[in-house]
């Protein structure tokens, strides 16, 4: 029972009329930059740093979070609407949402985005609530060879994230983790594949690619095609998820709800796995996997809801042991001990009104944002039917926008051009987009997870099978390698599959 | 309402562009009213970081003394080589400064092969913002409990322990190694990509000894999830009163600090430069002073003679230290 009454001090406390205002000015802004390409929450959380200094604690960190969890229901609205994610969490929604949205189905999808997110956002809530401290104990189990097995785990499953040819998707697999090669290696400095270029040495950034990838190639070959540019003037079929569209989603919310909270709490990049991990699952336990890509609404509300309770539920190891999982993570630490509060276990004991505030705050900033998004699908749908002459040069102003403000530099400008004709060609050789941009986040990843374990253990392979986590998820790679590369067996593990979830 | 207010801004500027030319706005008499415009601040670091939250501080405090907007920059990229580098090729006007630092200004100069500025010559430098340092810590269950167990555990067991830093060519980085140079001893290094998936590995208990700035792992010593052992500064830090600095340990070489200072191109005018270091002092040891301290860090605003004086010997420092540890970036 003293968890009613934890909640009922958080309620108090976010409750408030001036907290409940900085909450909904928290995920206003998000959504804002969720929805403009380039600009994300760390960038938006460092500059407005300065500003929450002269706030209570309480409303600075109820307002910072909204920013964070408000943008992930942004990112998600591009993506949708015109296959534009701006996070790496919204990549394979763009897969399945744009397909809808050339349907006339954007505001379903949008819908269904919103929905999703707000029950995995409610649930994840309550995990947080319930098990926080158990729960980042678990994270910090995770050394280096479970995080590299986790990442091979999750590159495997990826592979069942294409539509055509394996071949091809094992193709651009590699192609992406070759650029994620690309920059200044961790363990020496040596820079690899910059071609001389200062630019280069920390990496091409994620957004780049995926602006270039996805949004330009995307444009070019709307602007080729004729029949393209009217696909958007399809008649837009109703702005609510149908009853049939509900019995579709419920069963991947759920699904993507589970994994995302799990994947969440783990501060190496377990978030960022979330939504690309709910998306195989969904196409793995779909019984007509390929309808996926064609604008499959479970494509949509799996990876949506995974994606929102990743974004909940990595605050526990902020929360309860004062580690950041991410830039943004980092600063809440900063504009915490800006604040005079030292991060750490001590917060929920010494800072109650702090810690449940937030908690509480979490929910009912979700809640705002399903009242916020709602409304706006009916604008967002009208948006898009603007003639495309005038649609894409605005996306195009947006994303040149967004991807020079990162680090106030033309040159990625031209290599997000670069990707974009890259990603023109792809197209036309039917190599599909988002099997490389997984490579690309993931490659580097795992790369630095090996070469960490293998430093640790002092060139010692077996540390991967000797650590009882890591051994399970190398054999569930097995697993899934038979089921993907043994077509006779295949079905037979996808009913084991089936039962397991 | 928009079209309105954007055709008044639009009316209002190109009558003060009019007004400047008939006035004969030349560049003399912007150097007397300086500052006459918004100032850019490059901050060599994309927005997030303890770097880019020192430019913040001391841009906002400039903003109100100067009397004109000082916008932060951000310009990262090769450990603050590029941002660096754009600061060192543009005017000496005074509307261009520069975050400097540790690895921009110092560290670089040593590990990088092609550098394309000089981080002594290109450069005015105006002076120090902050410095801090940082901390050797260990996993509570690490059989040292004091600097001496450490030394006389890693002369025992050459190579077999590893530590823990934010990153290759990363300050805490050459500290270890400068210590372990000084005492002698086999270490190796697990480098992270920033100090707080190092951090996080420490408190897993995956290795056993960590590097990183001292205020970042306050709330964990506290909590007795680490065990600090002894901080890198030439005296003891605010933070850790009862923490000995490695120069009360017997080698008083090794001392080493995390700073930042505010620099511009090289050739400011002098006046420029005068008001620009006092204000900055006034700023560091007035109102951003508490904030400073609350990191544990020490406000600066030496003189610019001392500054550059103290840039040239950290350029000097570092690249021995680089040399003898074979660090190299590119």
């Amino acid at each position: 029972m003293e968890i009613l009454g934890n909640l009922g001090l958080g309620l108090v406390t976010a409750g408030s009329l001036s907290n409940l205002l900085y909450c909904f000015l928290g995920v206003f802004l998000g959504t804002a930059i969720g929805v403009l390409p380039g600009l994300g929450p760390t960038a938006t959380i460092a500059m407005l740093l300065p500003v929450t200094f002269g706030l209570p604690s309480e409303s600075a960190l109820i307002m910072l979070a909204g920013i964070y969890y408000g943008a992930q229901y942004g990112g998600s609205t591009t993506a949708i609407l015109v296959n534009l994610p701006g996070e790496s969490s919204s990549v394979v929604t763009a897969l399945d949402g744009y397909q809808m949205a050339r349907q006339g189905k954007a505001g379903r999808a949008l819908a269904t985005a919103a929905i999703g997110s707000f029950f995995a956002g409610t649930v994840s809530t309550i995990l947080v609530a319930l098990f926080a401290p158990p729960l980042a104990e678990l994270a910090l189990r995770f050394g280096p060879a479970e995080y590299f097995s986790l990442m091979v785990l999750g590159l495997v499953a990826s592979i069942v994230l294409a539509n055509g040819s394996l071949l091809h998707a094992i193709a651009m697999i590699v192609l992406g983790l070759l650029l994620g090669m690309v920059g200044s290696d961790v363990n020496s400095g040596t820079a690899r594949y910059t071609l001389g270029l200062p630019e280069l040495e920390d990496g091409i950034g994620f957004v780049i690619v995926a602006m270039g990838a996805f949004a330009l190639g995307e444009i070019i070959s709307n602007l080729e095609d004729e029949s393209g540019r009217s696909v958007m003037l399809e008649k837009v079929t109703g702005l609510m998820p149908t009853r049939e569209d509900w019995a579709r989603i419920w069963a991947p919310i759920l699904r993507g709800t589970a994994l995302g909270s799990l994947l969440g709490i783990l501060p190496g990049g377990g978030a960022m796995l979330a939504s690309f991990a709910a998306y195989s699952l969904e196409k793995k336990v779909s019984r007509t996997p390929e309808a996926f890509g064609k604008g499959a609404i479970e494509g949509v509300a799996g990876p949506e809801s995974a994606n929102n309770a990743g974004a909940q539920t990595s605050f526990i190891p902020m929360l309860t042991l004062g580690i950041p999982s991410n830039p943004v993570m980092a600063l809440m630490i900063g504009a915490m001990v800006i604040q005079g509060i030292q991060p750490g276990p001590s917060v929920m004991s010494e800072q109650p009104k702090l810690f449940w505030g937030i908690i509480v705050s979490m929910w009912l900033g979700n809640l705002m944002l399903l009242v916020l998004n709602l409304p706006l699908i009916g604008l967002w749908v009208r948006m898009i039917r603007v003639p495309y002459h005038y649609l894409f040069p605005a996306i195009l102003v947006f994303c040149t926008i967004g991807v020079f403000s990162l680090n106030n530099t033309t040159f990625d400008v031209y290599l997000m051009g670069l990707f974009g004709l890259l990603g023109y060609v792809f197209r036309k050789l039917d190599c599909e987009p988002a099997p490389m941009l997984l490579g690309f986040i993931l490659g580097p990843m795992m790369e630095e997870y090996l070469r960490r374990a293998l430093l640790i253990s002092k060139g010692d392979l077996t540390i991967f099978i000797a650590r009882p986590i890591s051994a399970v998820m190398l054999v569930l790679v097995l697993l899934l390698l038979l089921t993907v590369l043994a077509p006779t067996v295949r079905r037979k593990r996808e009913e084991a599959f089936q039962e397991v979830g | 309402m928009i079209l309105n207010s954007h055709n008044r801004r639009k009316f209002f500027s190109i009558s003060a562009t009019l007004l400047a030319a008939a006035c004969g706005f030349s560049e003399i008499a912007l150097a007397q009213a300086y500052p006459s415009k918004q100032i850019t601040f490059v901050v060599p670091f994309p927005p997030g970081g303890t770097s880019d939250a020192m430019g913040r501080l001391v841009a906002q405090e400039l903003s109100k003394t100067l009397g004109q907007s000082v916008i932060v920059e951000n310009r990262g990229g090769a450990n603050g080589n590029i941002g660096a580098a754009a600061a060192a090729r543009s005017k000496p006007d005074g509307y261009t400064l520069v975050l400097s630092g540790i690895g921009s200004h110092a560290i670089n100069a040593g590990t990088y092969k092609n550098m394309s500025f000089d981080p002594v010559t290109d450069f005015t430098h105006i002076t120090s913002i902050a410095s801090g340092p940082n901390a050797i810590a260990v996993h509570p269950d690490f059989l040292a409990r004091t600097l001496q167990e450490l030394i006389d555990l890693a002369r025992k067991e050459p190579g077999k322990h590893n530590y823990a830093s934010s990153g290759t060519g990363s300050s805490s980085n050459m500290a270890m190694e400068l210590f372990k140079q000084k005492a002698g001893l086999k270490i190796d290094h697990i480098s992270y990509r920033g100090g707080a998936p190092a951090m996080t590995d420490v408190l897993g208990g995956q290795v056993p000894i960590l590097i990183t700035n001292a205020d970042a792992i306050l709330p964990h010593v506290k909590s007795g999830k680490l065990r600090i052992l002894a901080v890198t500064g030439s005296e003891r830090n605010v933070l850790y009163p009862d923490t000995p600095t490695i120069a009360e340990a017997g080698y008083p070489d090794v001392v080493a600090v995390s700073w930042t200072g505010l620099s511009a191109p090289a050739g400011l005018p002098s006046d420029i430069v005068k008001r620009l270091q006092e204000e900055t002092a006034k700023a560091v040891k007035g109102p951003v002073r508490q904030r400073l301290e609350a990191l544990g860090l020490t406000p600066g605003g030496v003189s610019s003679q001392d500054f550059t004086k103290f840039v040239s010997g950290e350029v000097a420092k570092w690249k021995a230290v680089a040399q003898s540890a074979g660090i190299t970036a590119e």
